[in-house]
């Protein structure tokens, strides 16, 4: 059976509490991170490779709000607590935060990134996010998300 | 079992220094927002314009050492770069953050010299605890005139300004493994 959905870890992944990967889906045309980034230029993708460091190191989340934030509680009823971005303007990388080890080690969690955006305006572009929502309901992605730890462990 | 997928700085010299030098930037930022300084008041200060400011903000890949040295006096800081071995011989975790450095160095009660350092307990060197008492209230300001003595019949080694982080990366990380920079 081929593999519809997929997982590639763009951090280290020996670290405790943090990961980032990019998503991959033969299915669904709009989850283009993989394919976008490798076209960016080089000082693009290392600006986004240290903040994916950044990301590992950083206990809140909140130190580097102009490279990447999340998205509050209030805002919209919570709809988009779960989003997540990294950003080098006026590239935008849009993806969720989840606990691919689940309930085995819940401070664990990691960024899967879904898909690339230009955003050109100061307000964020809603369907990037209910694309992302979408994707992070999916259960080909659930699946997928756990997988590199699950070889892991059958290792 | 672990990946053994190095880190990608590990790919070239100039990435290994593009991320020490976003460390620095990312301090910069920090000791501009702790003055209020805005990107235009700072760059004003240097004598830059504000686009040149930004640019090197955003893309500090070929920031030279007296390039870093005129921005930390500019922020009344300073700054050193420093050699270490974290025992990653591979790789695979790629820099430690220079913001880790200056927590431990402010959390050992920011010693100034060696007599500083005898003084520290040897925990600090031998594990990962760091002491919290500050050492500063200790006194230590009475070794200020003898560093004052002693810098003042120092004469430097070296004067070559076009030195660059990405070369001190080629030729400190051939030596003694990895190189970084913390503002103090």
């Amino acid at each position: 059976m081929p593999i519809v959905c997929s997982v590639t870890l763009k951090t280290w992944k020996g670290h405790p509490t943090r990961a980032v990967g990019f998503l991959a889906h033969s299915d669904v045309s709009f989850v283009n991170v993989s394919e976008v980034f490798n076209r960016l230029g080089e000082d693009v993708r290392d600006y986004f490779r240290t903040s994916f460091d950044y990301f590992l190191e950083d206990l809140t989340l909140t130190k580097y709000p102009h490279r990447y934030h999340g998205w509050k509680k209030t805002v919209e009823r919570g709809i988009y607590q779960h989003c997540f971005v990294f950003k080098c303007p006026p590239h935008r990388l849009y993806g969720f935060l989840c606990h691919p080890k689940g309930m085995e080690d819940g401070r664990f969690y990691a960024c899967a990134l879904v898909l690339h955006a230009e955003k050109l305006k100061w307000l964020t572009d809603k369907e990037e996010l209910k694309r992302v929502n979408k994707m992070r309901e999916d259960a080909e992605v659930l699946k997928a998300i756990r997988w590199p730890w699950k070889e892991d462990k059958k290792k | 079992m672990r990946s053994q997928t190095p880190h990608w700085t590990e790919s070239s010299t100039q990435k290994f220094a593009y991320r020490i030098a976003s460390d620095f930037v990312e301090q910069v930022r920090e000791a501009m927002k702790a003055k209020g300084w805005s990107q235009n008041k700072f760059a004003k200060k240097l004598k830059l314009t504000p686009g040149r400011v930004s640019q090197i903000l955003n893309n500090p890949g070929n920031l030279t050492l007296e390039t870093m040295a005129a921005w930390a006096r500019e922020l009344g800081v300073k700054v050193t770069v420093t050699l270490y071995d974290d025992g990653d011989r591979g790789n695979r975790r790629g820099p430690v953050n220079a913001e880790v450095f200056r927590l431990c160095w402010e959390r050992a009660g920011r010693p100034f010299d060696m007599w500083d350092i005898k003084r520290l307990p040897q925990v600090a060197a031998t594990s990962d605890a760091v002491h919290p008492f500050p050492f500063h209230f200790w006194g230590f300001d009475k070794y200020r005139g003898r560093h004052a003595e002693i810098a003042s019949n120092v004469k430097p080694e070296t004067t070559d300004r076009t030195l660059t982080v990405d070369n001190l990366v080629r030729t400190g990380g051939e030596a003694y493994g990895r190189s970084n920079t913390v503002y103090v």
